[in-house]
């Protein structure tokens, strides 16, 4: 039965998976830039984890254009939510390399071993 | 050793979220707790009562201004986040590789780009103002419009993109998409309704309508136009090589 | 056209807007910077005000956005926990005063205006954060704030500083990454995002599983950013760094954002008496806290750098108000939401001094503080208020919170965590102790050239030290302000 159920809901098993494999490579992974890539499969196993909630079997796009209201859509409300994520998510990265190439710059290596070091 | 802790503990919470997206509503199902409680209104009024044919901006900008506007405040920050870092580049003494190095881009990568760059601009244009009928919107096309540039710098080097968007013109530029918010929601104060109200009162039907159109069109171009700007001034911060 | 209606967004857009505005200025003239950031967070302090005056009177504000009803439009709710927008914007409006000065000794020239525009919009944040009625709002004025204050902790430039802020980066981005999981989750099994109708139709659900992991998940993220052990370790480091106004803000501020957070998170799930009467969420709470206070104070008692030793009392005093939270009583719970408030105020005073001091004598470490009491005697006697107000002895504000938080122990008849509060205290008052001994009671080793602090940064200090003292003498009236919220996160949810 929870098989059955982990079938229907695959979206879901693929975004959890992919959210522990990026949280795998930010705890293991020791440049900086791999964790940082890490992060980023993590935010983009939530956003695939959010726009699914919103899927309609036999939707269309939301969009009211030479449509009949009849017809069945899409959920609107998630697309709108992942929107704000993905900026957010975004704007997190722009701050993180900034902080990398600082970093780079100071002490020549972005091996997180090699900088515990030179604290 | 430690590695495979974090592994042991890593599945075990694979586990638990295995089980939890289990007991989650099934994936499609219009009875679905998320397609039945809010979102009818949205998709059965949202043209006539907020004015756009893409439900998802209509969303956006209207029902959930706000968050939109927090939003846009979060790329600014960024902005200013990584000029508190890394600091403007300095327009006398920068310069990137591409300015250094001997080797000229080749003729064919130069005449593509430059026939090509245009149209990008054109089609990020459009997406911006088309957003309110078709998929698209103002950030959307304001990343297309920065990758375009992004794209010409690392072609044509740092000096030349530099010229063309001076520094005091960015400034102005970037913080265009939180003060049109403001402007626009403060509009709505002069008509007795809350901040970021679209459908203003007192008017006949269709000038309504115009005017909410006309309101989430500046909101858009706003947002296009900071984004844009926004994203080519931290693209020039990170590239550039100082000269020592 | 009444503006004071409007007030409830416009103590968020006025931040905002400054700050867009301030760039702009910049560009004109560097200089006014500070003076419109000031001007900007006097209006949102006056702003606020009002609206905690208007909660005191008629209950909690709501204001829908764009004409919108919830749950389809977003709407703003001050409750009484809403008035922390009043303590934010004038704690903020101090040390932006108290900026001017140190800003200009301890920062390149070129950063002095973005410095500004970060802090106006970590303000913007924090009280965008306080005052939302909706969930996936909260979580963008999170990242704001968040956003705002890792730069702020590496904008002085240093190495070290930069290390400090990546690992709070790091850190932080997973937490907020695992909220909007968390929201997520809680969107996909109840379809609406307002808080105040998650609550009711949280208790309607069958199945109890996904909005179980989604409270944990909740827990875990605000335990980070509010800094309680085992995830406290980002702390130490990026507020001992930081410029000492930034220190002031983190620890004072943002930090309790994160509680504030932990409080929202409970008040949706009701967890005194609805479906998710969870004794075991109070007893790690109450655990956990216990461990934050022992081991802040140890660690602090060790530390030679006066700022170290604040940043690890941020962390003992944080593991008060949990442990108060934990305790499902009355008293406990008042007791550590005006500790929040009071905490935020003390803290501040505490790394303004410590902030007058190393702008001051370029010093940091206690050895070489000696004698200082003699030197700066304004700036110590502060710094002295702010030591009796933390380690809680009346008259001063710090006495009442953990007063009323160990009355709230003894009321919920666990009396190894009465005791637990008693031994942090004295061990808080071990390690201050240290401090008021070596400014007052020891000789300095060298010449000293240093004197008292300038004027900008004294009247800053001397409003906040003599705030703690007047709100121990008057503690009455905050601790029946927020009575009411108390009571409604604790009263049992049923027909």
């Amino acid at each position: 039965m929870t098989f059955q159920k982990l079938l229907v809901n695959f979206n879901y098993v693929v975004a959890a998976t992919l959210f522990l494999i990026g949280l795998y490579c930010v705890m293991v992974k020791s440049n900086l830039i791999k964790k940082f890539m890490g992060l980023n499969i993590m935010e983009t196993s939530v956003f695939l984890l959010v726009v699914s909630t919103g899927w309609v079997r036999g939707g269309k796009a939301p969009i009211m254009v030479g449509v009949s209201e009849k017809a069945s859509f899409v959920n609107p409300l998630p697309q709108a939510l992942i929107l704000t994520g993905i900026v957010v998510a975004v704007s997190t990265t722009a701050l993180a390399l900034a902080l990398m190439i600082k970093i780079y710059e100071r002490c020549g290596t972005l091996d997180a071993e090699k900088l515990k070091g030179m604290e | 050793m430690k590695r495979f802790l974090i592994l042991i503990s890593l599945a075990a919470f694979w586990i638990v979220l295995l089980f939890v997206v289990a007991e989650m509503p099934p994936i499609g199902d219009p009875a679905n707790p998320t397609n039945t409680h809010v979102v009818p209104r949205y998709l059965k009024r949202g043209v006539e009562e907020a004015g756009c044919e893409n439900i998802v901006t209509t969303i956006v900008l209207n029902y959930r201004g706000y968050d939109t506007m927090g939003e846009v405040t979060v790329i600014f920050t960024a902005l200013c986040s990584v000029l508190a870092i890394l600091g403007r580049e300095k327009s006398k003494t920068s310069y990137s590789e591409v300015d250094a190095s001997p080797v000229k881009p080749s003729v064919i990568i130069h005449t593509i780009i430059l026939l090509i760059l245009p149209l990008i601009i054109m089609f990020s244009l459009y997406v911006i103002l088309h957003g309110d009928v078709s998929p698209g919107g103002g950030f959307q096309g304001g990343t297309i419009a920065a990758a375009s540039l992004i794209v010409f710098t690392l072609v044509f080097g740092y000096l030349h993109s530099l010229n063309r968007i001076p520094v005091r013109l960015r400034t102005s530029v970037e913080s265009s998409a939180p003060i049109a918010f403001t402007i626009v929601g403060i509009i709505s104060f002069f008509y007795h309704r809350n901040f970021l109200t679209f459908m203003l009162p007192g008017l006949s039907s269709n000038y309504q309508h115009l005017l909410a159109r006309g309101l989430l069109l500046f909101l858009e171009v706003g947002i296009g136009l900071g984004g844009a700007t926004i994203f080519t001034s931290i693209f020039y911060s990170m590239k550039r090589m100082e000269q020592k | 056209m009444s503006i004071v209606r409007h007030f409830p967004i416009l103590v968020v857009v006025v931040p905002l807007a400054g700050a867009a505005f301030t760039p702009l200025l910049a560009l004109w003239r560097k200089k006014a910077c500070m003076l419109f950031a000031t001007a900007v967070i006097l209006l949102t302090t006056v702003i606020s005000g009002f609206l905690m005056v208007r909660v005191l009177i008629d209950g909690p504000v709501s204001y829908h956005l764009g004409g919108w009803p919830p749950p389809w439009g977003i709407e703003i709710f001050l409750d009484q926990l809403s008035a922390g927008a009043f303590v934010i914007a004038s704690l903020s409006l101090l040390i932006i005063i108290f900026s001017k000065r140190y800003v200009e000794k301890a920062l390149e020239e070129n950063k002095i205006p973005v410095y500004y525009t970060l802090v106006v919009l970590n303000v913007a944040g924090m009280i965008g954060f306080v005052v939302t009625g909706d969930m996936f709002n909260l979580f963008v004025f999170m990242e704001i704030l968040s956003l705002s204050a890792y730069a702020l902790v590496a904008i002085g430039g240093e190495k070290i500083a930069e290390m400090a802020s990546f690992k709070y980066l790091l850190m932080g981005a997973i937490s907020s990454l695992c909220i909007l999981l968390s929201i997520a989750l809680l969107y996909s099994v109840l379809g609406t995002l307002n808080m105040r109708d998650m609550a009711v139709r949280l208790q309607e659900l069958s199945s109890l599983t996904v909005p179980g992991v989604a409270l944990a998940l909740f827990m875990v993220s605000f335990f980070v950013k509010a800094a309680v052990f085992p995830l406290h370790v980002w702390l130490p480091d990026a507020h001992a760094i930081a410029p000492s106004p930034i220190s002031a803000i983190l620890s004072g501020l943002v930090v309790k954002t994160g509680i504030v957070g932990i409080l929202r998170v409970l008040s949706i799930y009701r967890i005194y008496g609805g479906l998710f009467d969870l004794a075991s969420l109070n007893f790690i709470l109450s655990w956990v806290g216990a461990i934050s206070i022992i081991i802040g104070a140890f660690f602090a008692f060790f530390q030679n750098d006066i700022k170290m030793m604040l940043a690890y009392s941020t962390i003992s005093n944080i593991g008060y108000i949990i442990l108060g939270i934990g305790l499902a009583s009355t008293n406990g719970l008042i007791g550590s939401i005006v500790h929040v408030f009071n905490h935020a105020l003390i803290k501040v005073t505490l790394f303004l001094c410590a902030g007058a001091i190393i702008h001051k004598t370029g010093h940091r470490n206690l050895s070489e503080l000696r004698g200082i009491g003699r030197r700066m005697p304004l700036t110590m006697a502060a710094m002295s208020i702010g030591i009796l107000s933390i380690v809680g002895i009346p008259p001063t504000n710090g006495f009442v919170c953990k007063w009323y938080i160990v009355l709230g122990a003894i009321q919920a008849r666990k009396f190894f965590f009465a005791a637990t509060l008693l031994i942090g205290a004295l061990l808080i008052l071990g390690y201050y102790a240290k401090i008021i001994n070596i400014a007052y009671f020891r000789e300095p080793e060298e010449e000293v050239t240093y004197d008292e602090a300038p004027f900008s940064m004294l009247i800053p200090i001397g409003i906040l030290a003599a705030s703690c003292l007047l709100l121990g003498i008057f503690a009455f009236y905050p601790l029946k302000f927020i009575r009411p919220f108390a009571e409604e996160l604790l009263r049992p949810w049923g027909p």
